[in-house]
């Protein structure tokens, strides 16, 4: 089922691929919890967005991605660009929703606490809320890193893809090495990324478990 | 008009057109059939799923033994790339509508199978304890305890299993299959805007739909079960 010759002749081709998929993940995943980060402390100044925020975001997941990619192209053309607004969008989502999530189930006590402590709206959100919610933030981060590796391989249909390129190729040669290496790889860099953010947890979380 | 403001208002003039056309609607290969295609996949192998995934979690979480290993297999599992698992199938079966089935059936089985295990895991051991000194069977329990309390995780993963279905059923019209993804596929090689987009507006509604009906179901099942609290308090 695998020629191993395919891999040893085309291994330059295929770092290029993974390394294009790494980037388009990062890239993903960074702007997405920027953004993310961005609307979490607008939630803060403004707390009744919190609700719309989270329904807001729970509609434009539901669409599936290659929709979401194409409902951009308009704008950003069959390019990386789109690709990478796309993946943020996704990253978006699952980080604010688990974040928010997060925030909303933290101890009513502890804030209260907080507040006769006499810490200011800003302190109490960065010393007390946000390690609270921690774990939930990192465990979207997790999920959002798997499903991103996932969904880059989608972009292979507008022309990016990383490793989803070999997927096209197998296709269109009717050859099952690359998909094989493709399927291998993409796993592979999943579990990779999971077990990036489940060291982090267990690094900045240690009371959790 | 010029610049982009004048390209996106031809487009809008373009899409509205193409779903104004009614043989786009009912042609041969017109929107409605491949909705229909797309709603067949979707709710065929969503079945599948269920009759595979459910059954095999409430096992798991019966059993116990080896569940954390299958749990972990299927999370590996959920990191499969979509694209990926239907060109292979197709390549390993060959060209038939039980590919696409069968390539679908496989993404959907882990959440499923993950939240109906955890969520009957994680039912409170003093209410299990209770029901059984009140004299309940095993399945018993299982109709009025279990299941009630696992309801709402054992469908979260029901509707992630749904969205992700819509969203592959899109992508295996890159390898050849009807469905709604074929607007997109067939219109990003004919570079026809309208159609693409047209498309990409469909599934989502699709998906956006399914959603809402699933979340409709959800709050009335809860209710449902509430009254019957209530019911069952007052007697």
């Amino acid at each position: 089922m695998i020629d191993w010759s395919w891999i040893v002749e085309n291994w330059q081709q295929i770092g290029q691929l993974l390394f294009d998929h790494i980037q388009l993940v990062t890239l993903g995943l960074c702007i997405g919890m920027l953004l993310a980060g961005a609307m979490v402390l607008l939630t803060l100044w403004q707390p009744g967005l919190a609700r719309p925020m989270i329904y807001v975001s729970g509609i434009l997941f539901t669409i599936p991605s290659l929709a979401l990619f194409i409902l951009i192209m308009p704008f950003t053309g069959l390019s990386k660009t789109t690709a990478v607004i796309g993946l943020s969008l996704y990253s978006l989502l699952i980080v604010l929703q688990n974040t928010l999530a997060g925030l909303a189930s933290n101890p009513p006590d502890v804030l209260e606490e907080a507040r006769a402590l006499g810490y200011t709206r800003m302190q109490r959100f960065f010393g007390v809320e946000l390690p609270l919610a921690l774990p939930s933030l990192l465990a979207g981060l997790r999920t959002t890193s798997v499903t991103l590796v996932g969904l880059v391989t989608v972009t292979a249909l507008i022309g990016q893809g990383g490793l989803g390129q070999l997927f096209i190729t197998g296709l269109a040669q009717s050859f099952t090495t690359p998909v094989a290496v493709s399927l291998i790889l993409t796993v592979m860099l999943a579990l990779c990324f999971d077990f990036l953010f489940y060291s982090i947890d267990k690094w900045l979380v240690p009371w959790v478990r | 008009m010029a610049g982009p403001l004048g390209a996106l208002m031809n487009m809008n003039a373009g899409v509205y057109l193409w779903f104004s056309l009614p043989e786009n609607w009912l042609g041969e290969n017109g929107i409605l059939t491949r909705l229909a295609e797309h709603i067949y996949y979707v709710s065929l192998s969503l079945a599948i799923a269920c009759a595979i995934a459910f059954p095999l979690g409430v096992l798991l979480a019966n059993y116990r033994k080896g569940a954390q290993v299958a749990i972990g297999l299927f999370n590996v599992g959920r990191a499969l790339p979509s694209l990926g698992i239907v060109i292979l199938a197709i390549m390993l079966i060959g060209y038939e509508t039980s590919t696409v089935i069968i390539a679908l059936v496989t993404m959907s089985i882990p959440p499923i199978l993950t939240n109906t295990y955890v969520g009957i895991d994680q039912v409170d051991s003093s209410l299990k304890q209770a029901a059984r000194s009140m004299g309940m069977r095993r399945w018993q329990m299982f109709i009025q305890l279990e299941l009630p309390l696992a309801f709402p995780l054992i469908f979260s993963g029901f509707r992630s299993a749904l969205v992700q279905l819509i969203a592959t059923a899109t992508i295996a019209a890159y390898a050849g299959f009807g469905g709604l993804g074929r607007f997109l596929i067939d219109g990003l090689g004919r570079n026809d805007t309208p159609q693409i987009i047209g498309g990409a507006l469909m599934v989502s509604a699709l998906a956006i739909v399914s959603e809402w009906v699933c979340s409709m179901i959800e709050t009335l099942m809860v209710r449902k079960w509430r009254a019957g609290n209530v019911e069952l308090s007052a007697t």
